[in-house]
């Protein structure tokens, strides 16, 4: 067969190299998003999810604010449900409580699949992430065990009422910015999926409140799931400010005694002497010469 | 009439087409190169530049109004019921200054003077050299404060040393008082962006904006607090050096790790600088034993003579 | 012509001389030039000093313990003389009042100068906290003015009647000198409140001199730095003060004794005296400066050492000699001897006696603030020591210039030297009437 000619093979590359161009193009402009989920399950709360969405940058993982996420609920033969959208905020994370989600399907591995999706937009490619989890059933409780209180929780199956045993849970004080962990890092769940663990002595608490959670953390059956037990043996912590005594830093208002006394007493007594003088001096020109010199 | 060359038809036609594809995958590429600028601007955003030179373009949802608090928030009282502490632990510093970094562009620090410095210590020839991070202490006993004439600095119930530059006057007697030499002065006007300069000034939020002739320093980033984060040196340090928490909980935490206070001052032999003047400082030290990383490594960053680093053009 | 109107007319106030006039336009372009750096100063921020976060007080603050300190004299000097009726201080007494009053205006103006927002200075009256050793300092300095203000004008209003008198043909001078002498008659009744008054102001001076003096020391020693947190201050103030003050009054009477042809009045008896009170000052100044530069040699932390030895070897070891030999040294030693304290050599050594005042109080600034307890990193090299600007020289001499602008008006246009009181203490008058000689 005859070779074909120079024409064609000319042209064929430069239409093959004018749609890599543009392909290129294309690709080049776009990162690859990554989004990650995990889900969190607080007990007699909410449910929600946490997304993480960031892409590689050249140093290192940078977060994507702004962009706009559609979440669904998965169900039967992968049908889809919007269960609402969300943006993330400028570290990347969106935090979508679930609401209106569907029973859970019968006759599948996990009880709820979620799907976390981003269409897509010029700086970045679409992407989705998908999530499953199970319900699980934890209840945390305070027992008085020897006259120092234990916190207590158990794992069971919610659908077949089985204890779960082995699994790893931790139990943590809230605080401010972290929360505080209580015992050990982890506690294993016994033969009843029971775990029990001592509260140390001395824990502060406002009006002597403690809000404790019993975590099971990103389990790949139940995700991450919470319970919360309130308590209030706590200490009531004293109030160590002097705000409102006075003292040498106080603000004007709070001026030690000592300084309000003596100091003014000077003040007035100094300037009394002095708006007497000046008194003298009107005297003086106001009093005529009634004597003679 | 000669007759066309028929190659030179096709010649002409294929060197075409060839330029053709390739002027139009060009233009593709040309149109998304222009256009990307107009799409960024699809969202509200404000351009501002950063301290070391870059611009960014930031969202004006995210400039914050800071201005607006909480009902019953005093600025003078501070959080209820809360005493911030701060632990760092000296065993772990090694002069990376992410967190003098962090602080200076956050509260767009622009003098030649740091709020938050990292000495380089040594406290006698046989001793060993270490990092000392050196934050405004939020003394419980504050020499600043007891000699303010017209109570421009103020201490709060929740332990915060805060300034109100719309009152201070610039004497500098707080200066002069001061004995670990934290605050700073704007003996000029502060170069920061327009935007900041226009912010109504908020004791809450130092810096935002700085005021000529008068007296800036650390805030331990109650804007920070309100949001219920931790103050920016905390997390931008990454060997964990700063903790920080309400001694009233009993817990400090560098974003990584939770400890109760009482237990890490006891196990870690914490201690306070300069204890014997009896300023009663609300930040603990650790003492740098078992060091994590050597001195020297930090010897690379340091430098004598610039703790804030300027704009690409000054 | 009596020796009464004699004595009126030698020691009424003259119009300036061609050199007056000269001294005066020089003065004025000092403060001119001074006031054109303040507006730069206000336009640019204090950046234009050199003054930075570590020497964050320089010269402004230093003169401003200058003038206070310079203030302290009039009111002792004019105390005790209306409270002893010791009368070799008579010629010498208005032109204290006179210096005292000038320090104390100027040093108010000074301390505004060194503010960073001058235009919040009704903060300092509004929001006031009296715990800050600055209130109190705002409290006295108020409080001198007045008092210092009332030494000077009670005793005046006789000589502003006599002046009345004096310039009967020049009308518009006549009046402001009668309107000025609130209707001064002499009168048995006037003559009761002004002695009254005289007394009761007399004797506040003194506690209210030494509080002042007492309280621009606690500006310093309220602080926790080395060289400043000293219990020695307020006394070493106070005797400081005591110094600068008769070396600036020494070298005042001087000049003014020349220029207005006073040697009948103050004689060379005058200036033995006060050369002999110059002693006494620089000597117990010493005593102050033995307790507080030699003794902490013996145990000291190690800041303090570093300190000393900053003064004495170091840095500043130039400018602390200077001040020491010249001040404190030299000045004992020459008015030891009968001729030291003869006026001419008297004068010379009061002028190297104000100088060297001025520098020691650079020397109690500066230093301490260079040595801070941690170490100084992070800031540009120039930022470790501390010299003057131009605009601070300039602002600096446009004060010192204001100063004595205010004390030549003042001299020009009062009788410097009390005239009724000359009078009766020569015999001249006796009860407010001429004897007839």
């Amino acid at each position: 067969m005859k070779t074909p000619s120079p024409f064609y093979i000319k042209t064929l590359f430069s239409v093959l190299f004018a749609l890599l161009f543009i392909g290129q193009t294309q690709a080049q402009k776009k990162e690859r998003l990554r989004l990650s989920v995990n889900h969190f399950s607080v007990i007699d709360q909410e449910d929600y999810l946490n997304i993480l969405a960031r892409y590689k940058g050249e140093s290192g993982y940078e977060p994507v604010s702004g962009i706009s996420l559609e979440i669904f609920q998965v169900l039967a033969e992968d049908s889809l449900i919007s269960l609402g959208n969300i943006d993330t905020n400028t570290d990347g994370i969106a935090k979508f409580i679930i609401k209106n989600k569907r029973a859970h399907v019968a006759d599948t591995v996990f009880d709820f699949s979620y799907l976390v999706q981003f269409e897509g937009d010029d700086k970045f490619r679409s992407a989705d992430s998908d999530i499953s989890v199970s319900a699980l059933g934890l209840t945390a409780s305070i027992e008085i065990i020897d006259s120092i209180p234990h916190i207590q929780a158990k794992m069971i199956d919610p659908k077949t009422g089985e204890a779960l045993t082995e699994e790893p849970l931790r139990v943590r004080l809230k605080r401010l910015f972290k929360p505080l962990i209580i015992g050990e890092d982890t506690y294993f769940t016994d033969e009843e999926g029971q775990i029990s663990v001592a509260v140390p002595g001395g824990l502060q608490g406002e009006n002597g409140q403690l809000d404790f959670e019993v975590v099971l953390d990103e389990h790949d059956t139940y995700g991450t799931v919470i319970s919360h037990v309130t308590a209030d043996f706590g200490i009531v912590p004293t109030d160590e400010s002097t705000f409102n005594s006075r003292e040498l830093w106080s603000p004007a208002g709070k001026t030690p005694v000592f300084m309000l006394i003596f100091p003014n007493l000077l003040i007035f007594g100094i300037w009394f002497v002095i708006l007497l003088s000046f008194r003298n001096l009107l005297l003086i020109f106001k009093s005529k010469n009634n004597e003679n010199n | 009439m000669k007759k066309e060359d028929p190659n030179k038809r096709r010649k002409f036609l294929s060197k075409g087409l060839q330029f053709g594809l390739v002027a139009t995958a060009g233009g593709i590429a040309l149109t998304k190169y222009l256009s990307e600028p107009a799409a960024a601007e699809s969202e509200d955003t404000v351009e501002l530049m950063t301290t070391d030179g870059t611009l960014v373009q930031v969202p004006k949802s995210e400039l914050h109004d800071h201005s607006q608090a909480k009902d019953g928030y005093n600025v003078r009282e501070g959080f209820p019921g809360k005493k911030f502490v701060m632990v760092i632990d000296l065993a772990r510093c090694k002069n990376a200054l992410k967190c003098q970094e962090s602080c200076n562009k956050n509260h767009y620090i622009t003098g030649e003077n740091a709020w938050l410095k990292v000495y380089k210590m040594q406290d006698s020839e046989a001793a060993a050299p270490y990092w000392m991070p050196t934050t405004c202490m939020h003394c419980d006993k504050p020499p600043c404060v007891t000699v303010c004439p017209v109570d421009a600095t103020f201490k709060r119930k929740d332990g915060i040393v805060l300034i109100d530059n719309e009152r201070c006057i610039g004497c500098r007697f707080c200066m002069a008082a001061c004995p670990y030499s934290i605050r700073v002065f704007n003996w000029n006007e502060p170069e920061q962006p327009e935007e900041i300069k226009n912010m109504p000034p908020n004791p809450d939020y130092a810096g935002m904006p700085s005021i000529k002739g008068t007296v800036d320093k650390c805030d331990f980033c109650p804007h920070m607090i309100h949001q219920g984060e931790l103050p920016h040196c905390v997390t931008a340090c990454p060997n964990g050096v700063f903790f920080f928490g309400d001694k009233y909980e009993d817990t400090v935490t560098n974003g990584a790790e939770t400890f109760r206070l009482s237990e890490l001052l006891k196990n870690k032999a914490g201690y306070r600088l300069m204890e014997s003047l009896g300023t009663e400082p609300s930040v603990y030290y650790l003492p740098p034993v078992n060091r994590v990383e050597p001195f020297e490594q930090g010897l690379e960053f340091y430098d004598e003579f610039n703790s804030v680093k300027k704009t690409k053009e000054s | 012509m009596s020796a009464y109107q004699q004595l009126v007319e030698e020691l009424a106030p003259r119009k300036f001389s061609k050199a007056g006039v000269i001294w005066v336009i020089f003065l004025v372009v000092l403060i001119v030039a001074g006031v054109i750096a303040y507006i730069d100063q206000i336009i640019q921020g204090q950046v234009v000093t050199n003054m930075r976060d570590y020497a964050l007080w320089g010269v402004y603050i230093s003169n401003f313990v200058f003038f206070v300190a310079t203030s302290f004299v009039g009111s002792m000097t004019a105390a005790i003389l209306r409270l002893t009726n010791n009368s070799w201080r008579t010629p010498l007494v208005r032109i204290a009042e006179i210096i005292a009053f000038a320090a104390i205006i100027m040093a108010g103006i000074t301390i505004v100068l060194d503010m960073g927002r001058p235009d919040r200075l009704y903060h300092l009256f509004i929001n006031a906290r009296l715990q800050s050793p600055i209130t109190w300092d705002v409290i006295i300095i108020t409080t001198y003015i007045a008092i210092s203000f009332l030494i000077l004008y009670l005793p005046l209003l006789p000589d502003l009647a006599i002046l009345k008198k004096y310039y009967k043909d020049k009308p518009a001078l006549s009046k402001w000198y009668g309107k000025l002498s609130l209707n001064w008659t002499g009168s048995a009744a006037q003559r009761k409140i002004q002695n009254k008054t005289i007394q009761m102001v007399a004797v506040l001076i003194i506690p209210v001199a030494l509080i002042l003096q007492t309280i621009d020391a606690w500006l310093f020693s309220t602080t926790y730095r080395i060289g400043w947190d000293s219990t020695n201050f307020g006394p070493y103030f106070i005797a400081g003060a005591f110094l600068v003050g008769t070396g600036c009054l020494i070298a005042t009477v001087y000049i003014i004794r020349k220029v207005y042809k006073l040697e009948k009045y103050i004689t060379d008896f005058h200036f033995d005296r006060l050369g002999k009170m110059l002693v006494l000052a620089a000597l117990i100044y010493t005593y102050f400066n033995i307790n507080e530069y030699l003794l902490p040699y013996y145990t000291t932390p190690e800041a303090e050492a570093k300190h000393l030895y900053e003064l004495y070897f170091g840095h500043y070891a130039g400018m602390f000699w200077f001040v020491t030999i010249g001040g404190l040294l030299m000045p004992v030693i020459v008015l030891l001897f009968k001729k030291g304290r003869s006026p001419k050599v008297l004068f010379w050594v009061s002028v190297v006696v104000v100088i060297t005042s001025w520098w020691k109080r650079y020397l109690i600034v500066t230093p301490t603030l260079l040595e801070p307890f941690l170490p100084i990193q992070g800031v540009p090299e120039s930022w470790r020591t501390y010299w003057p600007s131009l605009h601070e020289w300039l602002i600096t001499f446009a004060t010192l210039a204001g100063a004595c602008l205010i004390i030549t008006l003042l001299v020009r246009y009062l009788p410097v030297i009390p005239v009724e009181r000359t009078a009766l203490e020569k015999g001249i008058i006796s009860n407010g009437k001429e004897e007839q000689s």
